[in-house]
Formats: C-alpha cells, structure tokens, sequence
C-alpha cells in the first residue's frame, strides 16, 4: 500500500507538468489580450501605443516558453505570480477563495450527505411505496432544477417573503445557509438516485438471501452487511463531487455574493487575468488528483479483495 | 487498525476538501482615524433594527449603523483605493473619498471643485486652488502637492502618462502653472477625471487600504474585491456633510439587488435591468426612478472597403433605432449622433428610417429582388457578415438589426466573437461591425472623434477618410474656445454621417432607483464616475 501510494504521488508530478503546460498553451492562444482589457475595462478607448506599453510592462512580449519556464519555476517555489488586473499575488487571491469556496462545498456535501443516506436507505428498502415514489420524483426534480432558479426562489421565499433571512447577509454564518440550501439539494438528488440504485443491487446479491435464510436480523443484515458493501461506491461518488462542487457553485456565489473561488476565475477569465486562471487550474489538478487517490485508497480499505495496481 | 485507517482516510479527504480554509490574506481595512469616526457616528445613532443590523455585515463591521447611512449596491468592486492607479479613481470618486481639481456637471459643462479656476494663456494653464481645499486629516491642498500628485498619475498610469510630458510650476501654495509645450485644450477635461483625484502623499502610508484624500467621506472600512463602507469626513473642506456614513455592497446580479430594494436593505442604486425597472415604474408610491441618457454609446461600423456608397446608405436608412431602444425597454435611448443631445456638441442630423427610400437606392444600385426575397447582383446576393460581441445589450441589436435588414432584403449572416479588439476590429474583417464605448469621458468630443474618425484611429477600421474631417479634427486639436470645439466636432461627426461610415444606435440611460427621501446620488449627471456627495441625503 505504501509503494503504492508513493508511485501515485510521483505519477502526479508528470500529470500536474503537462495539465500546467497545455492551461499555459491554450490560455495563449484563447483571443484576448489582457493588456487591452485592463486598460479598456470601462469601455474607454485607449492608443495602440499604451497597450503596447503595458504589454511590454506586463511582460507579454516574451516568447511563450521564456513565460511559461518562468511561471513553472515560481511556481514550484510557491510563487503562482501576479495578477493582471490588480497586481496583487495569485496564490494569496487564490487560497482567500479556496476557502471560501471550500466551506461552501463542504458545507452542502455533508448536508447531501446526512439527507441522501437515511432517504435512499428507506426508498430502497420499501421499493415502489408511496414514500419512494415521492423522493423519486423529487430527486428527480432537484437534479433537474437549475441552480441560479433554486438560488433565486429560496431568497425570495425566505428573505422577502419569511424574513427569515437577510437578501444582503455575504460571508457570515446566516450567509452560509442559504447558498449551502442551493447548493444541496441538487447534488442531494443526485445521491438519493445513486445511493438507491447502489443499495438495491447489493439487496439482490445472493450473500443478502443466505444471511436473511440464516435468520440474521434485517437490521444487521441492512448496516453491516448491505450498506458496508455500498459504502465503497458511495464514498467514491461523494469523493467525486468534491471537485464538481468546487467547480461548479460559481453561479451560487455571485448570486449570494460568497467571495469563493469560482466567482474569483469567472472575473478572471472575463478580465485575462491569465495568471489566476493558470493557478486556479493547477491548484484544482492536484486537488482532483489528490481526493481521487484518497477516494481509491478509502475504497481499497473498504474491500481488501480489490486489487491495488499501478 | 482497519477502522483507524479509514477514519483517517476519511478525515483527510475532507481536510483536504477544506484545505486552504482560513482567514483572507488580505484582511478587510478598517482605519483608525475612520474607526473614531464610525464611532462617533455610532454613538450618534439613535436607533438600529436588528433585523437591519443582521442583513448590513459591512455596515456592522465598521460601525457604520443607525443615522443617515445611505446603503447602496455596486456592481464592480476593486482591489485598491489607489486614486491613481487603474480605474479604481472611478471606484473612490463614487464612494465620495476622492475629488478632482474640476467636476463636470449634469451639462457636461467643467465646474470647480479643488480648483477655484484655470486660465489659459498659450500653452501655459495657471490653476488657483480653492484656499480651503484640505485633505481629511486637516492638512491644506497645496499647489506643490497637485504638481506631486500629477506626477505620480504620470507614473502610474498608463493612461495618463502624456502628463509626464508637461512642465509644472508652483507659483505659491495655492496657484500653479501647467505648460504643455504644445497646444492642449482638453487639459482642464482631464483634469476633471477620477482618476486626478488628489492624494496626501505624505500623510498616506497605504496607497491601495487607506489613501488619505479630500472627499466628503474617508473610509471606514474596504474589503478588497468586496464591500465599502465610508463614514462622514468631519474636516471637510467644502462644508457640511449630510450623510453619516454610507455602505457600497458588492453585488453583481440584478435579481438580488431587486429583493434588497424590495426588502428595505438597500436604498438606492443605479444601472438597472430592464426586468427591475419595470417592477420599480408599477410601484411609484415606493421607488423614485431617475432615467437620463448616458455617455455609453452602442454604435456600428459600416466597412467602405466593402460596402459601395448606396448599400452603406441604405442600411443606415433601414436599421430603426427607436424600435431598438425600445426593445432595450428603457435602459437605453436612441441616439441621433455619438454625444448627448444636450450637449454643444451633441448637434447633428440623421435622416429618417425610409426603407422604401433604401430599397429604391438598392435598386438604383443594380441590386434586384430575387425569387427569395433577398436583393442580388451579377447572380451574387447581397449577403452582409454583421460582427458583434455578446455584452452590453450588442447581441440583442444584432438580432434586430438582422430581423430589420432581412426583412427589407438584405441577407444577412451573425459573427460573434468573444473578444472584438483582437478579432473583427483588428482585422477590419466584417462588413457590419457593433461596438460600445464610452462616447464622452470628460465633457469634451476630442477623445471619441480622435478614437473613430481621424486617420490611423484604432477605431476607424471600416476604411473612413475624409480629408475636410481631418482638417477639422486638426483644427479640434488645438481649438480652445469651447463653441468653436463644438462647431468642429459638429462638423466632423456631420460628415461621418453623410458618408454613411457609422450608425450610432443608442447610448445607455444612467438608470437610478431611489427611496423615497433619499437624493443627491449624481442621478442627475450622465457619468458613470459619481456617487455620493457632501449633499446626497437619505430622509
């Protein structure tokens, strides 16, 4: 195992290389210059000349390699540069996010999590009642119901209608709520689907039909025996949705006004502010990477009989 | 031992998840002399609503609650207060904390603010400064200290490094001479930008958090990226302040800016959708709205290496530039030339939508109808390349601007590009090219002209040459008389008309939303660079 995991921690240095030099590539490539964007921000016309001077200030006009071998070597000191719009460095702008960002996905996961477990248990458990239908149904709606639309009818629901909640409330504890809300109940319907599924096929294994023959208790046979199987497959989908988490709650941020990281590279990209896009994008790599490797390694813990290979 | 390691593996995923969780890097600014400030105006506070005090985090932060705090939503939030640097003297102008030797008024006429007056003999400009003009911490505005000032936006400032070529002479504390060595008649309209906000160079010891300036407001507290709150400067030189304080939320989307609004959290703010404005129009007991044109112009390129003098005509003839605005739903206002109507220079004249008149031209020109519907020549149809990007309503009046032209015969195709400057503009590869600009940024036509119609101008890519425009644009250059400014820019824009080079569709209304009670938010004044002022009130 420990052979195992050091092979798949080196395996990540030539990935992270590659993933950082084709992101550095195609952002070169992508039209746009960030010199003209900074300048032109507030859709004032600025001189070819002052853009060219900025760029030449921004360091644009180095080659592509120079830049590129310049950025990969602060990069493995810490050093992810400085920020086209505002100069300020990428990796303190990116970790401010990251946290945000990070309580937000987290947040939403366990939530999903605590709902989707107890109802996908009881839904494949009663296959077909009434209460399976009904979480079938909305499962099926929560998936379906785009973010921005769930994000706007909680507000309007729970700040102008129920004043529960402030419309203005940002990064505090009252502001986690809502947005998590937003954030869950997709991701809950996904889960509730996944985890039914998963939990079903394990009921319909034969070790389930000689357990209950050997009049073992439907309980014990649930928990230890059908859920300890389906554990594997649900913490790799969990595992999985880390990363679509955090990719994914840029719309949730901008509109509960959450400083994370999404809405951070979505600014950024509109500026080319290239520099945090870069950064963003290794950062996400070794993260995926990594929750990938402890995911597999959870699922090898889980079921020994499962080979580890490199 | 196996239970162990899974708890582990377990923990460590979700540590991993939170990696990188804590505190920001850079942590929100509150300033000491802003925090007595905010103090004092708490203490002054007579009564604050917890559910008020729940919904305002900045607000609470600094202590900037109860009283007259104006709390209000901005749509862009910046990293620094750095006047000088960017366009952040924008951001610093709009929260009241920094003011330029001039403003311009709501007839795009230069008023005084720092400065009492300017004089201009040749190439030398003499400036008296107002003899109250101080910074917040009392310390008087010197000409020395305006020289300083203009220097380091040189410096800073790409925009403005054309100051750096001026000579500067303090004559005494309060009067200064500027010689631009060359004729320069928009020096006093530069001067009035943002972004000449002045600075105490020497008290301020944190350019980006804590820029010590001379607006009726200094800040309480600045959360990089994020919310502003500011709180009454109490050693302001131009007289009282009315507000206790005011708190700028970031806030990008316009959904949640309407429920703020609609749920009392805000009291004003200006930029509307047009879904918000209608709500706000149904309910005049509830909302004030204040709509004027703006100098945001949404405009389109005619490409003459392509199109022959009649096709060019009767396009301008054809596209309805009411019908779009209206389709805009009051966010915009059509535009007859590229600057407001009320302005001097804002007098020009377009002919009347005629789309039988265009067709007519058409035909005069050898087009014919085929069986399709679409005009074509020489077996080959007119078929037109409309280039725009999606932003600031462009991808809208392609679509109409389609709708329009198809209907009257001409075939038309839609190119979108993400970014218009590397792509259709650069290149001069469309034979329709939409664009949005500021038209107007600092009272004076000079800047769109020289951006659009003068030789080698980056924005003149549909191949316009006019020798009489160039001359008059010369001429522009060093005029200072502001009506003959006016005449010539009239004359130049007149003449881009008639040739048929560009469309000027619409130019943005500067849309605010206020309480009843509240005013004075510069929802008056069509630049997108006021906000808050010594007189803006909240009732």
């Amino acid at each position: 195992m420990k052979k195992y995991v050091i092979k798949r921690l080196i395996s990540l240095i030539p990935l992270l290389l590659i993933l950082s030099f084709f992101s550095f590539l195609l952002l070169d490539m992508a039209p746009g210059d960030p010199a003209e964007k900074k300048l032109a921000a507030q859709g004032v016309a600025v001189t070819k000349e002052v853009i060219e001077a900025e760029r030449i200030r921004m360091g644009l006009d180095r080659p592509f390699l120079t830049r590129y071998f310049a950025w990969l070597f602060g990069a493995l000191r810490g050093d992810l540069g400085v920020s086209y719009k505002d100069g300020f460095p990428v990796m303190g702008k990116l970790m401010d996010g990251l946290g945000k960002t990070c309580q937000l996905a987290v947040s939403s996961l366990v939530l999903s999590l605590l709902v989707s477990i107890p109802v996908s248990v009881i839904c494949a458990v009663r296959q077909d009642s009434l209460f399976d239908n009904v979480f079938r149904i909305l499962s099926f709606a929560g998936n379906s119901v785009p973010n921005f639309l769930i994000s706007v009818l909680l507000m309007f629901v729970f700040c102008i209608r129920m004043k529960i909640f402030p419309v203005i409330a940002g990064d505090s504890f009252s502001g986690l709520f809502l947005p998590v809300i937003s954030l869950a109940i997709p991701m809950t319907g996904r889960f509730i689907r996944q985890f039914r599924a998963e939990i079903i096929s394990q009921l319909e294994q034969d070790f389930v039909t000689g357990i209950r023959a050997r009049g073992v208790r439907e309980t014990v046979v649930l928990f230890r025996n059908v859920l300890y199987n389906a554990l594997g497959h649900m913490i790799t989908i969990a595992g999985l949705s880390i990363g679509t988490l955090m990719g994914g709650s840029v719309v949730i941020e901008t509109i509960f006004r959450w400083s994370g990281i999404g809405k951070l590279v979505m600014d950024s990209i509109t500026a080319r502010d290239y520099p945090v896009v870069q950064g963003f994008v290794l950062i996400m790599g070794v993260m995926y990477l990594v929750i990938g490797l402890v995911t597999d390694l959870i699922f090898v813990t889980l079921d020994p009989r499962t080979e580890i290979t490199s | 031992m196996k239970k162990r390691l899974l708890a582990g593996l377990t923990a460590s995923m979700l540590v991993l998840s939170l990696a990188a969780c804590g505190g920001s890097s850079r942590p929100a600014q509150t300033t000491a002399a802003a925090a007595e400030t905010a103090a004092a105006t708490e203490a002054a506070a007579t009564e604050a609503a917890p559910a008020e005090t729940e919904a305002q985090p900045a607000a609470e932060a600094s202590g900037a609650t109860g009283g007259k705090i104006l709390k209000t939503a901005a749509s862009f939030a910046y990293p620094s207060l750095d006047v000088h640097t960017e366009y952040y003297g924008w951001y610093t102008s709009i929260y009241g904390l920094s003011e330029a030797l001039f403003k311009i008024g709501p007839d795009m006429g230069l008023v005084p603010c720092l400065a009492e007056s300017a004089e201009t003999d040749g190439t030398v400009m003499t400036i008296k400064l107002q003899d109250a003009a101080a910074f917040s911490n009392g310390n008087p505005l010197t000409a020395d200290m305006v020289i300083r000032n203009l220097q380091r936006l040189a410096e800073v400032n790409p925009r403005f490094a054309f100051l750096g070529d001026f000579n500067y002479e303090a004559v005494d504390d309060k009067t200064l001479t500027i010689d631009t060595k060359n004729p320069y008649p928009t020096l006093k309209n530069d001067l009035a930008s943002p972004e000449c906000g002045m600075i105490d160079l020497d008290a301020t010891t944190d350019f980006d958090l804590d820029p010590v300036c001379t607006g009726p407001f200094v800040i309480s507290e600045f959360i990089p990226s994020g919310d502003v709150t500011v709180t009454r400067n109490e050693n302001y030189w131009g007289g009282d302040v009315i507000l206790d304080g005011a708190v700028f939320y970031y806030m990008q989307e316009d959904q949640p800016k309407l429920m703020a609004m609609q749920s009392g959290e805000l009291d004003c703010y200006n930029s509307i959708d047009s879904a918000s404005l209608q709500i706000y129009l149904s309910d005049p007991a509830s909302y004030k709205v204040v709509q004027i044109a703006g100098t945001r112009l949404q405009f389109y390129i005619l490409n003459e290496n392509r199109l022959d003098d009649k096709v060019r005509e009767a396009i301008n003839l054809i596209v309805d530039k009411d019908a779009i605005a209206a389709y805009q739903e009051g966010t915009v206002s059509p535009a007859v030339g590229p600057f407001l109507p009320s302005a001097a220079y804002g007098q020009v004249k377009v002919p009347a939508v005629d789309t039988d008149k265009a067709k007519a031209l058409l035909e005069e020109d050898g087009y014919t109808l085929g069986s399709d519907g679409f005009y074509e020549k020489d077996g080959a149809k007119l078929h037109l390349n409309i280039c725009y990007y999606a932003a600031r309503n462009l991808d809208a009046i392609a679509i109409l601007m389609q709708e329009q032209l198809n209907n009257c015969g001409i075939e038309t195709e839609l190119t979108v590009e993400e970014d218009p400057d590397a792509t259709y503009i650069a290149s001069g590869d469309f034979d329709i090219a939409l664009y949005c600009m500021i038209s107007d940024k600092a009272g004076d036509p000079l800047y769109f002209i020289d951006s659009t119609l003068a030789e080698g101008a980056y924005y003149d890519c549909g191949g316009f040459d006019d020798d009489e425009c160039q001359a008059a644009i010369e001429q522009l250059r060093i005029e200072p008389d502001p009506a003959k400014r006016a005449e010539l820019a009239n004359k130049c824009i007149q003449i881009a008309i008639d040739d048929n080079a560009f469309g000027y569709v619409g130019l943005f209304n500067q849309t605010t939303v206020l309480k009843p009670g509240v005013s004075g938010f510069a929802e008056d004044i069509p630049f997108d660079f006021y906000g808050v002022d010594a007189k803006t009130n909240k009732q």
